[in-house]
C-alpha cells in the first residue's frame, strides 16, 4: 500500500519532468523550423525573382533577334546531303605581297601543282644559250578556323531597313531630319551612314535609350518627299571577337616560283616562265593564272576562293 | 498502638481515599481526554485518508492528462516532421526547376554568342591586283586577308516535300494562298500542300587579319640569363640562315612570361619559320623554342538578319505514284501553267520519301520594287 502511494507520487514526477524537458525540446523544434520556413521562403522568392529577370532578359533578347532586317532568301537548287551540317561558310580574300624574284602560277589540275612542287628544281629555257634555274615551293596561307563572337545591342545606334529606292544622299538627309524630332521620338543624330552590303541605313543618336524606345515602335512611316513610306527599325547589334583560332593551308593548286633572275623584261620573262610551265614536256599543264614579280618591284597578288562565285565581282 | 494506628489509619486510609479519588478524578479527566483524542485523531485519520485519495485520484488525473500532452505532443512532433519533409520536398521541387531554368538559361545564352566553326576552305592565287588605292601606309609590310564569313541558309527537305523557286514573288505568294493543289500525273492525281517557309536569323560578318610578314612570335622561352644578354643571344641564333634565319631588325623579349618577338629584316623569313612551329636557338645550351605567326585580327561588317523566303515555296505530302524524276517533272509542268495560278519557275527540286536532304539558300539579288 505505501509501496504504491510513492509510485504514484514519484513516477509521475520523474515522467513530468521529462515531459516538461521535451516540450522544451519541441519548442525549440519548432521554432527552428519555422525560421527553416521563413528562409526557404525567402530563397524561393529570391530565385524566382531572379528567374524572372533572366526570363525578361532573354525574352528581350529574342524579340530583339527576331527584329532584325529581313534578308530574302532564294533556294537555287543548290543541295547537300543530309548529314551536312556545316553551318558556317567562308569567302577568303588574301591580299599577298609577293617577294622579290618570285612567280606564282595557279594550275587547272591539282595533280599538275603537286608533280611541280615535288621535283622542285626546275631548269626553264629563255631562248639561245641561256636557262634559269628556279624553285617550286608550296604556298601557304593563314585563316581562321574558329570565331566566337558576343553580340550585344548597342544602346546609341538603330538599323533602318525597309527603305524606298531613291538618291542615297538624298535618303541619308529625309532619314536624318526625320529621326532627330522629338516628335517622331527622335533625338539629335550623330551619324547617318548608309550600308552597300544590306542596302540598310544606321543612325547614331547622341542620346541614349532613344534607339531602344524607336526600335520598340518599329514600324515608322516617313515623308519622302511628299511619298510616304513605312520603314523598319531595328535594334542594332554589336558583336566582338572573344576568341579566334587559325589554322594554316596549303594551296593545292597554286606554286610558287622562287630565285627568279632579272635577266629579261618583265613581259617576256612573264611569258617564257607561263610557256615552260605549260608544257607536258616539263611536268607542266593548263595555267590558270600566273603572276610574276621581278625583283626590285612589289607586285599584290590577290588569293581567293577556289571556286568564286558567279555574282562576285 | 493499635487504636492509634487505626486512627493513624483512619486518617491515612481518608487521606489515601481523598487521594485516591483525586487520582480517580485525574484518571477520568486524562480518559476523557484522551477518548477525546482518540476522537479527534480519527477524524484526522478520516480527513489525512479522505485527502489521500484526493491526491490519488488527482494524480490520475494529472497522469491521463500527461498522457493527452503526450499524444498531443507525438502527433506535433509528426506533423513537424511531416512538414519538414514537405519542405524538403519543395526545397527539392525548386532546385530541378532552377535547373531546368539554368540549362535553358544556358542554352538562350548561346543564341547570343556566335560560335563559328568554320570548314577548311580551298585558296589559290587568282589574279595581280592593280590598284591599291593608295591609302598611304606600307601594303607589303603584311598578309591581309578579309575573310567573309556567313551562316549557310538551309533547310532540310523531308521525303514527300518539294521546294520551288518561282521567278516573280507574287506567283509564289498565290500559290501559297492555296490551301492545296491537285497535281494530275500519268494516271492518278496527287493532293500536295504549299507552304511558306521561315529560314530564321543568320549572321554574317569579315574577319580581317593582318599577317605581319617581317614579325615572328616567340612563346615559352627558359629564363636562362639576364633580359638585356637574353636579347643578344637570341638575336644571333635567329641571324643564322643555315637554321633558315635571316638579318635581324629588332628583338624584343618578356622574362617575366618567356615570350618575345624578332623582327627581320626582309619579309618572308618569320612567315617560313613560323610554319615550321620550333626553332633552335643557343642560351646556355642548345633549347627548343616555340615560334608563330605575328597577326592582327578585327570584326568587320557584323551584321544579323532575320531569312525570309519570298520566292520559294514548300509542297508537302507528296505520294510517290512515281520515280522521283517523273515526279518533279509533273510538278513542275502543273506549277508552270498561269492557269493553275502558277508562273515561271526558276528551280525545283522533289526527294521521295525516306530520303532527305539539306537544301541551300542564298542572298536573293534580284531588286524587288514596290
Amino acid at each position: 500500500m505505501y509501496q504504491k502511494v510513492t509510485d504514484v507520487a514519484v513516477s509521475p514526477q520523474k515522467r513530468y519532468s521529462v515531459i516538461l524537458e521535451e516540450q522544451k525540446d519541441l519548442q525549440l523544434f519548432i521554432k527552428e523550423r519555422q525560421e527553416m520556413t521563413q528562409k526557404f521562403k525567402q530563397r524561393t522568392e529570391k530565385v524566382t525573382e531572379g528567374l524572372r529577370k533572366d526570363q525578361i532578359a532573354f525574352e528581350e533578347q529574342i524579340t530583339v533577334f527576331s527584329k532584325m532586317p529581313e534578308k530574302n532568301f532564294v533556294f537555287t537548287g543548290k543541295t547537300g546531303k543530309a548529314e551536312d551540317v556545316e553551318e558556317f561558310e567562308m569567302k577568303p580574300h588574301i591580299r599577298y605581297p609577293m617577294e622579290e624574284g618570285t612567280a606564282l602560277i595557279t594550275f587547272e589540275e591539282e595533280d599538275v601543282a603537286t608533280n611541280i612542287l615535288e621535283k622542285k628544281r626546275h631548269k626553264v629555257d629563255l631562248g639561245g644559250e641561256c636557262r634559269i634555274i628556279v624553285e617550286a615551293q608550296p604556298v601557304h596561307l593563314l585563316m581562321p578556323s574558329l570565331v566566337e563572337i558576343d553580340t550585344d545591342i548597342c544602346p546609341h545606334r538603330i538599323l533602318v531597313s525597309n527603305l524606298p529606292n531613291m538618291d542615297t544622299e538624298m535618303l541619308l538627309s529625309k532619314l536624318e531630319i526625320h529621326f532627330s524630332k522629338s516628335k517622331h521620338g527622335g533625338g539629335e543624330v550623330e551619324s547617318c551612314d548608309f550600308l552597300p552590303d544590306s542596302g540598310t541605313v544606321v543612325i547614331a543618336f547622341v542620346m541614349e535609350n532613344i534607339a531602344e524606345h524607336l526600335a520598340v515602335q518599329e514600324h515608322h512611316k516617313i515623308d519622302f518627299n511628299k511619298n510616304k513610306h513605312t520603314v523598319r527599325v531595328t535594334p542594332f547589334v554589336n558583336g566582338k571577337i572573344t576568341n579566334l583560332k587559325t589554322r594554316t593551308s596549303m594551296c593545292p593548286r597554286t606554286v610558287l616560283l622562287t630565285g627568279i633572275p632579272d635577266v629579261m623584261d618583265w613581259e617576256t620573262m612573264q611569258d617564257m616562265l607561263e610557256i615552260h610551265f605549260q608544257k607536258n614536256g616539263n611536268d607542266g599543264g593548263e595555267i590558270e593564272a600566273f603572276l610574276y614579280n621581278p625583283l626590285g618591284q612589289q607586285t599584290l597578288a590577290l588569293f581567293g576562293s577556289a571556286t568564286p562565285e558567279p555574282e562576285e565581282e | 498502638m493499635s487504636s492509634i494506628p487505626k486512627m493513624d489509619n483512619l486518617e491515612d486510609a481518608k487521606k489515601e481515599l481523598k487521594e485516591l479519588k483525586i487520582k480517580v478524578e485525574k484518571a477520568d479527566d486524562v480518559k476523557a481526554r484522551m477518548i477525546l483524542e482518540k476522537l479527534d485523531e480519527d477524524e484526522l485519520k478520516e480527513n489525512a485518508k479522505q485527502e489521500m485519495m484526493a491526491k490519488a485520484e488527482k494524480q490520475e488525473s494529472c497522469q491521463k492528462e500527461f498522457n493527452q500532452d503526450l499524444e498531443k505532443v507525438k502527433d506535433e512532433i509528426q506533423k513537424l516532421s511531416k512538414h519538414r519533409q514537405d519542405i524538403l520536398d519543395k526545397l527539392r521541387r525548386c532546385k530541378a526547376q532552377l535547373e531546368a531554368k539554368r540549362t535553358e538559361a544556358s542554352k538562350l545564352k548561346h543564341k547570343f554568342k556566335i560560335y563559328a566553326q568554320i570548314p577548311e576552305t580551298e585558296v589559290q592565287f587568282l589574279s595581280l591586283i592593280r590598284e591599291e588605292n593608295g591609302e598611304g601606309e606600307d601594303i607589303s609590310h603584311s598578309v591581309r586577308g578579309v575573310f567573309t564569313i556567313s551562316q549557310r541558309a538551309a533547310v532540310l527537305l523531308l521525303g514527300g516535300q518539294a521546294l520551288i523557286t518561282f521567278e516573280e514573288e507574287k506567283v509564289a505568294q498565290k500559290i501559297l494562298k492555296l490551301p492545296g493543289c491537285r497535281v494530275s500525273c500519268e494516271d492518278t492525281t496527287l493532293n500536295v500542300k504549299p507552304k511558306g517557309l521561315t529560314l530564321g536569323t543568320s549572321v554574317k560578318f569579315e574577319v580581317h587579319v593582318d599577317v605581319s610578314r617581317k614579325e615572328l612570335k616567340l612563346y615559352n622561352i627558359p629564363p636562362a640569363m639576364p633580359e638585356d644578354r637574353m636579347e643578344d643571344r637570341l638575336e644571333i641564333s635567329f641571324s643564322r640562315p643555315t637554321r633558315g634565319g635571316g638579318e635581324v631588325e629588332s628583338v624584343d623579349y618578356d622574362g617575366k612570361t618567356g615570350t618575345g618577338s624578332i623582327t627581320f629584316l626582309k619579309p618572308g623569313v618569320a612567315w617560313r619559320l613560323a610554319r615550321k612551329g620550333v626553332y633552335k636557338v643557343n642560351l646556355e645550351s642548345e633549347v627548343n623554342v616555340k615560334v608563330g605567326p605575328a597577326y592582327e585580327y578585327k570584326l568587320e561588317k557584323f551584321q544579323t538578319s532575320c531569312g525570309s523566303s519570298r520566292r520559294t515555296v514548300l509542297l508537302e505530302g507528296i505520294d510517290d505514284v512515281e520515280d522521283e524524276e517523273d515526279l518533279q517533272d509533273h510538278l513542275e509542268i502543273h506549277f508552270q501553267k498561269p492557269n493553275n495560278s502558277g508562273g515561271e519557275i526558276e528551280n525545283i527540286k522533289y526527294i521521295s520519301k525516306g530520303k532527305s536532304l539539306q537544301a541551300f539558300f542564298s542572298e536573293d539579288k534580284i531588286d524587288i520594287t514596290n
